[in-house]
Protein backbone atom coordinates (compact mmCIF):
# COMPACT_ATOMS: atom_id res chain seq x y z
CA UNK A 1 0.00 0.00 0.00
CA UNK A 2 0.82 3.70 -0.36
CA UNK A 3 1.81 4.08 3.37
CA UNK A 4 4.06 0.98 3.52
CA UNK A 5 5.95 1.73 0.27
CA UNK A 6 6.45 5.55 2.01
CA UNK A 7 7.61 3.99 5.02
CA UNK A 8 9.87 1.63 2.66
CA UNK A 9 11.33 4.42 1.31
CA UNK A 10 12.29 6.52 4.33
CA UNK A 11 13.95 3.84 5.85
CA UNK A 12 16.08 3.26 2.25
CA UNK A 13 17.06 6.66 2.33
CA UNK A 14 17.63 6.61 5.97
CA UNK A 15 20.00 3.69 5.32
CA UNK A 16 21.72 4.62 2.67
CA UNK A 17 21.97 8.34 3.95
CA UNK A 18 23.58 6.84 7.37
CA UNK A 19 25.68 4.63 4.66
CA UNK A 20 27.63 8.26 3.15
CA UNK A 21 27.09 9.69 6.62
CA UNK A 22 29.65 6.86 7.63
CA UNK A 23 32.09 7.27 4.93
CA UNK A 24 32.22 10.88 5.13
CA UNK A 25 32.42 10.71 9.08
CA UNK A 26 35.19 8.29 9.09
CA UNK A 27 37.39 10.73 6.92
CA UNK A 28 36.23 13.13 9.43
CA UNK A 29 37.36 11.41 12.31
CA UNK A 30 40.87 10.71 11.04
CA UNK A 31 41.98 13.62 10.75
CA UNK A 32 40.11 14.63 14.41
CA UNK A 33 42.00 12.01 15.64
CA UNK A 34 44.91 12.48 14.16
CA UNK A 35 44.80 16.01 15.38
CA UNK A 36 44.70 15.27 18.85
CA UNK A 37 46.69 12.38 18.96
CA UNK A 38 49.50 14.58 17.61
CA UNK A 39 48.92 16.87 20.07
CA UNK A 40 49.20 14.36 22.70
CA UNK A 41 52.65 12.08 21.48
CA UNK A 42 54.43 14.55 18.79
CA UNK A 43 53.70 18.54 19.46
CA UNK A 44 56.41 18.49 22.88
CA UNK A 45 58.78 18.26 20.11
CA UNK A 46 57.01 19.26 16.32
CA UNK A 47 54.80 22.25 17.99
CA UNK A 48 51.24 22.16 17.26
CA UNK A 49 51.81 23.76 14.29
CA UNK A 50 54.57 21.19 13.09
CA UNK A 51 57.61 23.65 12.58
CA UNK A 52 59.79 22.18 14.84
CA UNK A 53 62.47 23.43 16.98
CA UNK A 54 66.05 25.29 16.08
CA UNK A 55 68.05 22.45 15.28
CA UNK A 56 66.78 20.06 17.77
CA UNK A 57 63.67 18.89 16.05
CA UNK A 58 62.61 18.92 12.53
CA UNK A 59 59.71 20.56 11.12
CA UNK A 60 56.92 18.54 9.68
CA UNK A 61 55.35 21.14 7.82
CA UNK A 62 56.27 21.52 3.99
CA UNK A 63 58.90 19.00 4.94
CA UNK A 64 61.13 17.59 1.99
CA UNK A 65 61.30 14.21 3.42
CA UNK A 66 58.22 14.12 3.90
CA UNK A 67 57.18 14.54 0.82
CA UNK A 68 60.07 11.77 -0.93
CA UNK A 69 59.31 9.51 1.94
CA UNK A 70 55.41 9.79 2.29
CA UNK A 71 54.98 5.50 3.25
CA UNK A 72 58.41 6.25 6.06
CA UNK A 73 56.46 8.15 8.32
CA UNK A 74 54.50 5.00 9.53
CA UNK A 75 57.69 3.33 10.69
CA UNK A 76 59.40 6.42 11.83
CA UNK A 77 56.70 6.96 14.21
CA UNK A 78 56.34 2.92 15.65
CA UNK A 79 60.22 2.63 15.80
CA UNK A 80 61.56 5.98 16.35
CA UNK A 81 64.52 7.46 14.50
CA UNK A 82 68.25 7.43 14.92
CA UNK A 83 71.17 9.33 13.21
CA UNK A 84 71.46 12.01 10.89
CA UNK A 85 68.28 13.23 9.00
CA UNK A 86 68.23 16.40 6.54
CA UNK A 87 64.95 17.83 6.05
CA UNK A 88 64.69 20.89 4.05
CA UNK A 89 68.26 21.16 4.00
CA UNK A 90 69.06 21.60 7.53
CA UNK A 91 70.83 18.04 9.65
CA UNK A 92 69.00 16.90 12.40
CA UNK A 93 70.69 13.91 15.13
CA UNK A 94 68.52 14.12 18.10
CA UNK A 95 66.72 10.57 18.35
CA UNK A 96 63.18 10.40 18.20
CA UNK A 97 61.95 7.67 20.37
CA UNK A 98 59.85 4.73 19.66
CA UNK A 99 56.15 4.96 20.18
CA UNK A 100 55.26 1.48 21.51
CA UNK A 101 51.85 2.49 23.20
CA UNK A 102 50.60 3.76 20.09
CA UNK A 103 48.50 1.43 18.19
CA UNK A 104 49.02 0.79 14.38
CA UNK A 105 45.58 2.90 13.77
CA UNK A 106 46.55 5.01 15.37
CA UNK A 107 50.03 5.51 14.30
CA UNK A 108 48.20 5.73 10.49
CA UNK A 109 45.89 8.61 11.70
CA UNK A 110 48.77 10.87 12.65
CA UNK A 111 50.47 9.85 10.15
CA UNK A 112 47.73 10.79 7.92
CA UNK A 113 47.22 14.06 9.75
CA UNK A 114 51.02 14.83 9.03
CA UNK A 115 50.25 14.73 5.42
CA UNK A 116 47.35 16.05 4.52
CA UNK A 117 47.67 18.90 7.39
CA UNK A 118 51.63 19.92 7.36
CA UNK A 119 52.17 18.67 3.63
CA UNK A 120 48.97 19.30 1.67
CA UNK A 121 49.05 15.61 0.46
CA UNK A 122 45.39 14.89 -1.30
CA UNK A 123 43.69 12.54 0.55
CA UNK A 124 42.92 10.30 -2.74
CA UNK A 125 46.98 10.01 -3.00
CA UNK A 126 47.16 9.04 0.45
CA UNK A 127 44.56 5.84 -0.01
CA UNK A 128 46.55 4.99 -3.26
CA UNK A 129 49.45 5.06 -0.92
CA UNK A 130 47.83 2.90 1.66
CA UNK B 1 32.06 70.22 49.98
CA UNK B 2 34.21 68.19 52.42
CA UNK B 3 33.00 64.52 51.32
CA UNK B 4 33.25 65.48 48.25
CA UNK B 5 37.40 66.47 48.63
CA UNK B 6 37.52 63.16 50.97
CA UNK B 7 36.40 61.08 47.81
CA UNK B 8 38.94 63.05 45.32
CA UNK B 9 42.22 62.43 48.06
CA UNK B 10 40.93 58.59 48.64
CA UNK B 11 40.60 58.40 44.84
CA UNK B 12 43.89 59.72 44.36
CA UNK B 13 45.95 58.02 47.56
CA UNK B 14 44.21 54.69 45.64
CA UNK B 15 45.75 55.40 42.42
CA UNK B 16 49.32 56.26 43.97
CA UNK B 17 48.96 52.62 45.75
CA UNK B 18 48.30 51.13 42.43
CA UNK B 19 51.90 50.90 41.99
CA UNK B 20 54.03 48.81 40.07
CA UNK B 21 54.00 44.82 40.69
CA UNK B 22 56.44 43.56 42.88
CA UNK B 23 57.65 40.29 42.83
CA UNK B 24 57.41 38.18 45.87
CA UNK B 25 60.73 36.78 47.31
CA UNK B 26 60.42 33.25 47.64
CA UNK B 27 61.81 30.87 50.28
CA UNK B 28 62.36 31.06 54.31
CA UNK B 29 63.35 34.41 55.60
CA UNK B 30 64.70 35.26 58.94
CA UNK B 31 63.82 38.24 60.54
CA UNK B 32 66.90 40.33 62.64
CA UNK B 33 67.23 42.75 65.43
CA UNK B 34 70.67 44.60 64.80
CA UNK B 35 71.53 47.38 66.55
CA UNK B 36 72.44 50.31 64.06
CA UNK B 37 74.18 53.73 65.16
CA UNK B 38 72.36 53.01 68.55
CA UNK B 39 68.64 52.33 67.22
CA UNK B 40 67.33 49.14 66.89
CA UNK B 41 66.54 48.11 63.32
CA UNK B 42 64.69 45.27 61.66
CA UNK B 43 66.37 43.39 59.25
CA UNK B 44 64.85 40.06 57.28
CA UNK B 45 67.50 37.76 55.78
CA UNK B 46 66.14 35.66 52.82
CA UNK B 47 67.20 32.46 51.81
CA UNK B 48 69.64 32.39 48.77
CA UNK B 49 71.04 30.37 46.02
CA UNK B 50 73.65 28.19 47.90
CA UNK B 51 77.29 27.85 46.23
CA UNK B 52 78.05 25.52 43.29
CA UNK B 53 80.09 24.10 41.12
CA UNK B 54 79.58 22.53 37.41
CA UNK B 55 81.27 22.00 34.19
CA UNK B 56 79.29 23.73 31.20
CA UNK B 57 79.04 22.50 27.54
CA UNK B 58 82.42 24.39 26.69
CA UNK B 59 84.40 22.40 29.34
CA UNK B 60 84.62 25.15 31.68
CA UNK B 61 84.33 24.92 35.31
CA UNK B 62 81.23 27.32 36.36
CA UNK B 63 80.17 28.41 39.72
CA UNK B 64 78.23 31.30 41.40
CA UNK B 65 80.78 33.66 39.84
CA UNK B 66 78.76 33.46 36.53
CA UNK B 67 75.51 34.07 38.19
CA UNK B 68 77.41 36.96 40.59
CA UNK B 69 75.64 40.34 40.39
CA UNK B 70 73.11 38.95 37.30
CA UNK B 71 69.42 37.95 37.05
CA UNK B 72 68.87 34.91 35.77
CA UNK B 73 66.57 32.43 34.93
CA UNK B 74 67.30 28.33 36.18
CA UNK B 75 65.62 24.87 34.78
CA UNK B 76 66.42 21.18 35.21
CA UNK B 77 65.99 18.92 32.21
CA UNK B 78 68.04 16.32 30.36
CA UNK B 79 68.47 16.19 26.63
CA UNK B 80 66.46 12.66 25.81
CA UNK B 81 63.47 13.95 27.37
CA UNK B 82 60.19 13.03 25.21
CA UNK B 83 57.82 15.41 27.20
CA UNK B 84 58.02 18.42 28.93
CA UNK B 85 61.69 19.20 27.81
CA UNK B 86 61.29 19.89 24.38
CA UNK B 87 58.79 22.49 25.35
CA UNK B 88 60.47 24.51 28.12
CA UNK B 89 63.36 25.21 26.04
CA UNK B 90 61.29 26.29 23.32
CA UNK B 91 60.15 28.60 25.71
CA UNK B 92 62.77 29.34 27.48
CA UNK B 93 64.41 29.98 23.61
CA UNK B 94 61.60 32.90 23.31
CA UNK B 95 62.70 34.30 26.40
CA UNK B 96 66.64 33.80 25.60
CA UNK B 97 66.25 36.30 22.41
CA UNK B 98 64.47 38.31 24.53
CA UNK B 99 67.53 39.44 26.05
CA UNK B 100 70.24 38.04 23.97
CA UNK B 101 73.12 40.33 24.62
CA UNK B 102 72.02 41.56 27.76
CA UNK B 103 75.16 41.12 29.71
CA UNK B 104 72.83 40.97 33.40
CA UNK B 105 70.68 38.00 31.91
CA UNK B 106 72.18 34.66 31.95
CA UNK B 107 70.63 31.33 31.67
CA UNK B 108 71.39 28.37 33.62
CA UNK B 109 69.89 24.80 32.20
CA UNK B 110 71.24 22.02 34.96
CA UNK B 111 70.89 18.42 33.67
CA UNK B 112 69.62 16.07 35.81
CA UNK B 113 70.73 12.88 33.87
CA UNK B 114 74.66 13.75 33.86
CA UNK B 115 75.95 10.41 33.04
CA UNK B 116 74.01 10.26 29.40
CA UNK B 117 74.41 14.34 29.10
CA UNK B 118 78.34 14.78 28.90
CA UNK B 119 79.91 18.18 28.09
CA UNK B 120 80.06 16.92 24.51
CA UNK B 121 76.52 15.95 24.34
CA UNK B 122 75.39 19.50 25.87
CA UNK B 123 77.87 21.29 23.74
CA UNK B 124 75.92 20.10 20.07
CA UNK B 125 72.77 20.29 21.89
CA UNK B 126 73.43 24.50 22.69
CA UNK B 127 74.65 24.67 19.51
CA UNK B 128 71.73 23.05 17.37
CA UNK B 129 69.25 24.97 19.81
CA UNK B 130 71.49 28.06 18.69
CA UNK B 131 72.80 29.63 21.70
CA UNK B 132 75.53 31.45 23.06
CA UNK B 133 77.38 29.58 25.96
CA UNK B 134 78.81 32.71 26.98
CA UNK B 135 75.04 33.85 28.13
CA UNK B 136 73.05 30.36 28.57
CA UNK B 137 74.99 27.30 30.60
CA UNK B 138 73.95 23.94 30.14
CA UNK B 139 75.62 22.58 33.27
CA UNK B 140 76.44 19.04 34.17
CA UNK B 141 78.69 17.51 36.95
CA UNK B 142 77.97 15.61 40.18
CA UNK B 143 74.47 14.02 40.41
CA UNK B 144 74.18 14.16 44.40
CA UNK B 145 75.36 17.99 43.78
CA UNK B 146 72.92 18.50 40.78
CA UNK B 147 70.30 16.91 42.59
CA UNK B 148 70.24 18.66 46.13
CA UNK B 149 70.75 21.90 44.07
CA UNK B 150 67.71 21.60 42.28
CA UNK B 151 65.59 20.72 45.75
CA UNK B 152 67.52 22.96 48.15
CA UNK B 153 68.38 25.89 46.04
CA UNK B 154 65.61 25.96 43.45
CA UNK B 155 62.60 24.29 45.05
CA UNK B 156 62.31 22.35 41.92
CA UNK B 157 62.00 18.13 42.00
CA UNK B 158 64.08 15.89 39.83
CA UNK B 159 63.81 12.24 40.68
CA UNK B 160 64.57 8.69 38.64
CA UNK B 161 61.22 7.21 37.88
CA UNK B 162 61.63 4.26 35.61
CA UNK B 163 57.88 4.04 34.54
CA UNK B 164 58.02 7.84 33.34
CA UNK B 165 59.02 8.52 29.69
CA UNK B 166 62.80 9.03 29.79
CA UNK B 167 63.09 7.61 32.98
CA UNK B 168 63.13 10.80 34.83
CA UNK B 169 60.25 12.76 36.48
CA UNK B 170 60.68 16.65 37.21
CA UNK B 171 59.41 19.75 37.56
CA UNK B 172 59.26 21.60 34.35
CA UNK B 173 59.68 24.81 36.38
CA UNK B 174 61.43 27.88 35.17
CA UNK B 175 63.13 29.36 38.10
CA UNK B 176 63.59 33.01 38.08
CA UNK B 177 66.79 34.54 40.59
CA UNK B 178 67.51 38.12 41.32
CA UNK B 179 71.26 40.02 41.56
CA UNK B 180 71.37 38.82 45.22
CA UNK B 181 70.71 35.36 44.59
CA UNK B 182 66.82 34.85 45.73
CA UNK B 183 63.97 33.28 44.09
CA UNK B 184 61.58 35.56 42.87
CA UNK B 185 59.49 33.02 40.82
CA UNK B 186 58.92 30.17 39.91
CA UNK B 187 56.91 29.77 36.20
CA UNK B 188 55.53 26.36 34.20
CA UNK B 189 58.32 26.04 31.79
CA UNK B 190 55.88 23.98 29.50
CA UNK B 191 53.46 27.12 29.50
CA UNK B 192 53.68 29.82 26.06
CA UNK B 193 51.77 32.07 28.49
CA UNK B 194 53.84 32.35 31.69
CA UNK B 195 57.03 32.44 29.59
CA UNK B 196 55.62 35.93 28.28
CA UNK B 197 54.39 36.71 32.38
CA UNK B 198 58.36 35.59 33.21
CA UNK B 199 59.87 38.14 30.40
CA UNK B 200 57.93 40.77 32.07
CA UNK B 201 58.86 40.04 35.54
CA UNK B 202 62.50 40.16 34.48
CA UNK B 203 62.04 43.48 32.83
CA UNK B 204 60.89 44.65 36.06
CA UNK B 205 63.67 42.78 38.01
CA UNK B 206 65.94 44.55 35.43
CA UNK B 207 64.28 47.99 36.62
CA UNK B 208 64.01 47.11 40.45
CA UNK B 209 65.77 48.97 43.35
CA UNK B 210 66.48 47.14 46.62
Amino acid sequence: MKKNSFLVFIIAVIAFSSCLDNKFNNATINLASGYQLYEKNCSNCHQTDGTGLAQLYPPLVNSDFIKNNPTAIDSIIKYGQKGPITVNGIEYNMAMPSSHKLSDFEIKQIASYVLIKFNKLDSLVLNQLN
Amino acid sequence: MKSNSFLLILALLLVVSCGKKQLPILGERVVVIKIVDGKEVVDTIYQTVPDFSLINQDSSIVTQQVINDKIYIADFFFVTCPTICPRMKKNMLTIYNAFKGNSNIVFLSHTIDPEHDSVAVLRDFAKRLGVESKQWHFLTGNRDSIYELASNGYYATALPDSTEPGGYVHSGGLILIDKYRRVRGIYDGTNEKEATILISDIDLLLNEKK
